[in-house]
């Protein structure tokens, strides 16, 4: 640049007269972005939508807990309130007493088969003896522990898996199970009973659980019925809805975009048939037919995403015929027409384009139209498998324990469902606004 | 025939008895209607009724009529963008009904149009070098890398700064816009340009601009135009020939000078009349008198009798044919069978 005299002092780095020879070229996506940021409710909605979407894509690198792994949670953390902390697992002793002989004490650590993540007893050591009364013989054992104190903690002691016929002296045997329930006191002394005649070997398992919760767990929402972690079943339902939702809007969208387009672009018949089918489609209620087609076909995530792509591309075709229709009459596709370029590039370079601002628009609605409606189908019981819970199916099985105040099973997964359709709808609606040509400023 | 061909050469368009029917078909409902007694019939507008015209090389034909007598149907036909439902299409003496593939393409290509919304007339979601350059780019017409340089001097024929070549449609004012359709045209080396009411939607200012680049362009590149007006001025500077159409038909075609001077059809002597002929700067016309028939039902015979004020009794039923009243001048009137 040749150095000119400035007037006010050499203060402007970017000469004013680059604009000129750089003209700043506004693309149709940003004049579109400043419009859309106009709205600071939209932007609002944006920034919430962005945010679930986030916590859907990444809810396995960020939940503190796989709610689909049946060994990360225990049925004793069942409907525990909001901010509750995590209980200790319990710990499982296995404890065998081979060829055990009248009057010989043995002395056995008892090994763990499952080491807990935070152990609050170190090692467990019992001393056996194996006496020989009247009415058959009996094992007498003394239990110590490593810390000496790590049974005052404890919250109930179990005996499980005894030996058929084999019983305990002490404790309270389960109505039905083989399970006896010691306290504290029985298990640093208590006995086997052997019936007459037993000879084989005697093995059962001591299952130690502890009232004292460990506070690097922290269940910020709460607990469901099966002990999961409400907030990580919230991410991975908000993973499956979000997933389902876009999935088949986008399979609806393809096909439904096709149709609509062929319809307008080739007319006569081939616009009668679709249109008809499309007609005769939209005059049944979305659920209904989901509902029927799910009944046919069953559960499972395909299917939930195919019955929705059927209830769902006849709005698409619809919003695209008519887009197309209109644009269809503009000259540019007379000119289109005039250049000889093909059949195939007129309609998906020329004619399409046009047509995605409508479509993107109902596209929007429709995906939360989809996500509300996989929700409704999963809460009715015939949506999308146990296994694989939506935000529906949470608030499905927290619905049975509403009435008992256990509000949080439910409530929460129907808050970040709410939130979730709000923030589309939001999205949705400034979208509808700055693509709609009769505002076009 | 009416054709002016000059001996030998044969006029680069001809149209022989072409025809242009929409059909609005009854739908389900209404043949349900029909079906319980009511009696409606399938609406058939006859846009273009037999017309038969011949463009020579270089040549500027206009063409003249009110809204809605069927121009832009013309246009279109002879453009290619609506098959014609009836009649021939000659280019350069070949029936293009006859060609097929690359040939039908190549004389597709020879033939453009100029339409009048500039704004509708380019794809606002395409950038203004590919609006150009898409097509040559598509049929071969440039290599790739000659491309860029191809659009760079199109963009300078038509007078656009290139350096706009990646902005879009809606950044342009309405005269750059025209300029960029017509660059586009320009873009597939045509022959022929139907330009309908190319500059109607234009201020007047920027009117005379493009104007005198269309006239620039055919000398230039030797040009033909089919040039389709409502303005009966513009038509008197530019065109060598001027065509009057009333309700799909041609009424009266001559030389403009012969035709603003001595106009033989009472429709075209009322078209003239309208114009204030001292001003000579802006001569719309304004309607004739009486209501223009709806083509969806012309009346019979002659479509103009109504509002004739010189009205035959054979005029009622009996259709004027084209017939010559001097030399390159036909008039369908009959009072010319009268001397
Ligand atoms: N695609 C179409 N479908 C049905 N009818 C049509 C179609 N195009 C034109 N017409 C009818 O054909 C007749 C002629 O229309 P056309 O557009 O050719 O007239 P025009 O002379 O160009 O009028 P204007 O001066 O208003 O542009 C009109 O009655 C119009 O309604
Ligand atoms: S044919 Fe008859 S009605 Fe038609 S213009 Fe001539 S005189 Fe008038
Ligand atoms: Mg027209």
């Amino acid at each position: 640049m040749t150095t000119v005299a400035e007037p006010h002092g050499a203060t402007s780095a970017a000469a004013p007269d680059d604009a000129v020879t750089q003209p700043r070229v506004v693309t149709p996506f940003r004049r579109f972005a400043e419009d859309f940021a106009e709205s600071r409710v939209a932007l609002f909605g944006l920034m919430l939508l962005v945010g679930v979407i986030i916590v859907g894509v990444f809810a396995p690198w960020i939940a503190p807990q796989n709610p689909y792994d049946l060994t990360d949670f225990t049925e004793r953390d069942a409907r525990l309130p909001p901010g509750s902390e995590r209980l200790f697992d319990a710990q499982i002793f296995a404890v065998s007493l081979p060829g055990l002989e009248a009057g010989v004490p043995v002395s056995i650590d008892a090994a763990q088969t499952v080491d807990p993540a935070n152990p609050f007893v170190d090692h467990l050591v019992i001393d056996a003896v194996l006496v020989e009364t009247a009415d058959g013989n009996e094992i007498r054992l003394t239990v110590e522990t490593e810390p000496p104190d790590a049974l005052d903690g404890l919250d109930t002691i179990q005996v499980e898996n005894l030996p058929r016929g084999v019983e305990l002296t002490v404790g309270e045997k389960h109505a039905f199970r083989n399970l006896w329930t010691l306290t504290r006191d029985d298990l640093r002394s208590f006995a086997i009973a052997l019936p007459p005649g037993y000879d084989r070997d005697v093995g059962f398992r001591l299952r130690l659980t502890t009232t004292a919760t460990d506070p690097s767990f922290t269940y910020w929402l709460g607990t469901d019925a099966q002990g999961r972690d409400m907030l990580s079943a919230m991410m991975y339902g908000l993973r499956t809805s979000l997933g389902v939702g876009v999935m088949s809007g986008i399979f609806a969208l393809v096909i439904g975009m096709s149709l609509g387009l062929t319809a307008a672009y080739f007319g006569g018949r081939v616009e009668t048939l679709i249109m008809r089918i499309v007609d005769l489609q939209l005059s049944f209620p979305a659920i209904l037919v989901a509902l029927m087609l799910l009944a046919v076909l069953g559960r499972g995530v395909d299917k939930v995403i195919l019955a929705l792509i059927i209830v769902q591309w006849a709005y698409y075709a619809r919003t695209t015929r008519s887009a197309a229709l209109v644009e269809r009459r503009k000259e540019y596709m007379e000119a289109a027409a005039c250049l000889a370029l093909s059949r195939w590039r007129i309609i998906f370079r020329h004619l399409l384009p046009n047509c995605l601002p409508p479509v993107i628009v109902v596209g929007t609605v429709q995906v939360a139209h989809a996500i509300a409606l996989e929700a409704t189908l999963s809460f009715l019981g015939i949506g999308l498998p146990l296994t694989k819970p939506s935000l529906g199916l949470l608030i499905s099985n927290g619905f049975d324990y509403l009435l008992a105040g256990k509000y949080w099973i439910s409530v929460y997964p129907g808050l970040a469902l709410l939130v979730t359709i709000v923030a589309i709808n939001l999205v949705g609606d400034q979208l509808r606004d700055v693509l709609n040509p009769r505002l076009q400023r | 025939m009416t054709a002016t061909a000059a001996a030998g050469k044969p006029p680069i368009v001809a149209l022989e008895g072409v025809s242009k029917r929409f059909v609005k078909r009854l739908d389900v409902a209404m043949r349900v209607a029909n079906m319980l007694g009511s009696h409606l019939r399938e609406e058939v507008v006859r846009a273009v009724d037999t017309v038969d015209l011949a463009v020579d090389e270089g040549e500027v034909l206009g063409l003249v009529g009110e809204s809605g007598c069927g121009k832009s149907t013309l246009g279109r036909i002879v453009a290619g963008v609506h098959a014609a439902s009836g009649g021939r299409m000659l280019y350069r003496g070949q029936d293009v009904a006859d060609l097929h593939g690359q040939q039908a393409r190549d004389v597709q290509l020879k033939i453009q149009m100029i339409f009048q919304d500039p704004m509708s007339s380019l794809n606002p979601r395409l950038r203004v070098g590919d609006i150009i350059g898409e097509a040559p780019r598509v049929h071969g017409l440039v290599g790739r890398r000659a491309l860029d340089g191809y659009v760079d001097e199109i963009m300078g024929h038509v007078g656009l700064d290139t350096t706009y070549k990646r902005r879009y449609p809606h950044q342009f004012s309405g005269g750059q816009r025209q300029r960029i359709a017509i660059a586009r045209a320009l873009a597939v080396k045509p022959e022929f340009l139907v330009c309908d009411e190319a500059v109607a939607a234009l201020d007047v200012s920027i009117q005379a601009q493009v104007l005198n680049l269309f006239m620039r362009l055919r000398e230039e590149l030797g040009l033909t135009y089919l040039f389709i007006s409502h303005d009966l001025g513009v038509v008197e500077h530019l065109s060598d020939r001027v065509m009057i159409m009333y309700l799909g038909r041609i009424v009266e075609q001559a030389p403009t000078e012969a035709l603003f001077a001595a106009p033989n059809h009472p429709y075209t002597q009322a078209l003239l009349a309208e114009i204030p002929r001292l001003v000579a700067t802006r001569r719309t016309y304004t309607p004739v008198k009486g209501e223009i028939p709806t083509p969806l039902n012309p009346p019979p015979g002659c479509h103009f009798h109504p509002r004739c004020p010189h009205v035959l009794p054979r005029c009622r039923d009996e259709v004027p044919r084209l017939k010559a009243v001097a030399a390159g001048h036909w008039s369908a009137c009959h009072l010319n069978d009268q001397a």
